[in-house]
């Protein structure tokens, strides 16, 4: 009695089929917030480093006068005064501006090519390559260009030659095809250096 | 990247601050303007600080200070350095280990020999690679570095196969894939042969 060997051919087609890891959550730049964070840090260390000095100064270990004391001996006895109107009001927008900080939204600063994973670049990258394409084109004596994530705007000098504008349109826009969002492509020539 | 609880704190930390700012401004240019009286009865004429005043003269307050000075100050350093940014991951568990035994893996060692497949790819100039931990996920994070002329499709196709051949080698779906494209500011010059 012989037992069944499964045929090479079927085994190779119940294989699962290969793909890449999983695609990642984008990356977002975090702002102002941690710069926030470190300058109300390093108030907060400040603020110990006075009180732990205060305490040694009163308990005799160091010489000198409670900062503590004197400030707030300083501070005692004030009456409303004129200089309050422009002290409140820019302690008032610097509280403002904390709070918009704080409810800022993360910014988003990649862009995503077509992938069966995350490939990312960013808009600085797009405007290197779109310059790049652009010089590689008949015609164009130098590009520069300035990108975000929307939209791509290539600034060219060119020898003069007819449709070079529409050419480096055209070659931008293909090179950067397979971005999942393609951007508007826009081609100014600089006046004077044509 | 800093961690997502860190920028929490920090947020928390602007909108307190920032509130208490904003409160003290408008209070300082109500008091000035003796409108403060209206909004709340037993707003004084004039500052004492009494309560701060009293508590110094305390035998408990060179005890206490010390005590918050330390507390805040500890506090303050851990804040101050949660804001390093520290991703490293260790070994990687990988599937089929059992209570016979743990079968671990360098991850980021595996992510940076998929970050040398990808430099292989025409157009990639160099790529690194390592395993981060990012909002609570394991991430294969490679960094390419590509020329301005490289074809964006090819790449991508390149770094899809690199992140397949390393997802074949972790066997974990639970890691993700991330691959940043970075482009170089000048086209690399061949080697002239002579």
């Amino acid at each position: 009695m012989s037992t069944p060997v499964p045929a090479p051919a079927a085994s190779r087609d119940q294989a699962p089929e290969r793909a890449p890891l999983s695609a990642a959550k984008e990356r977002t730049g975090s702002g102002s917030v941690p710069v926030v964070g470190i300058v109300l840090s390093l108030c907060l260390l400040a603020l110990s480093a006075v009180l732990v000095r205060d305490a040694l100064v009163l308990l005799g270990v160091l010489g000198g006068t409670p900062w503590l004391q004197t400030a707030v001996g300083a501070v005692s006895g004030t009456v409303p005064a004129t200089w309050m109107v422009p002290a409140g009001v820019a302690l008032g927008l610097f509280g403002l501006w904390l709070l918009t900080r704080a409810f800022a939204r993360r910014r988003r600063t990649e862009v995503r090519l077509r992938s069966r994973t995350a490939v990312t670049t960013t808009p600085r990258d797009l405007a290197r390559l779109s310059s790049a394409v652009a010089r590689d084109v008949d015609g164009v004596l130098g590009a520069s260009t300035a990108a975000t994530r929307r939209a791509i705007t290539v600034t060219i000098s060119t020898t003069g030659a007819g449709s070079v504008r529409e050419a480096v349109e055209q070659q931008v826009a293909d090179r950067l095809a397979p971005l999942e969002r393609s951007p508007s492509v826009r081609v100014k020539v600089e006046e004077g250096r044509r | 990247m800093i961690k997502r609880s860190v920028l929490g704190l920090d947020r928390l930390a602007a909108f307190v601050v920032g509130l208490v700012l904003l409160a003290l401004g408008v209070a300082l240019v109500l008091w000035w303007g003796g409108w403060l009286a209206g909004l709340w009865p037993r707003a004084p004429q004039e500052l004492t600080l009494q309560t701060a005043t009293d508590a110094f003269a305390t035998s408990w307050w060179p005890g206490a200070s010390l005590a918050a000075g330390v507390v805040l100050g500890l506090l303050a350093l851990w804040w101050l350095l949660a804001h390093r940014p520290h991703r490293s991951t260790g070994p990687v568990r990988l599937t089929g280990s059992d209570g016979s035994g743990g079968l671990l893996l360098d991850g980021s060692a595996a992510v940076s020999t998929a970050a040398d497949v990808l430099e292989d790819t025409p157009g990639v100039r160099s790529a690194r690679g390592k395993l981060v931990r990012d909002r609570g996920a394991l991430v294969a994070e490679v960094h390419a570095v590509v020329e301005p002329t490289a074809d964006l499709e090819r790449v991508v196709s390149g770094a899809e196969e690199a992140l397949t051949d390393l997802a074949d080698v972790l066997g974990r779906p639970d890691i993700r894939g991330r691959v940043r494209l970075d482009v170089a500011r000048d086209v690399r010059r061949e080697a002239r042969v002579q």
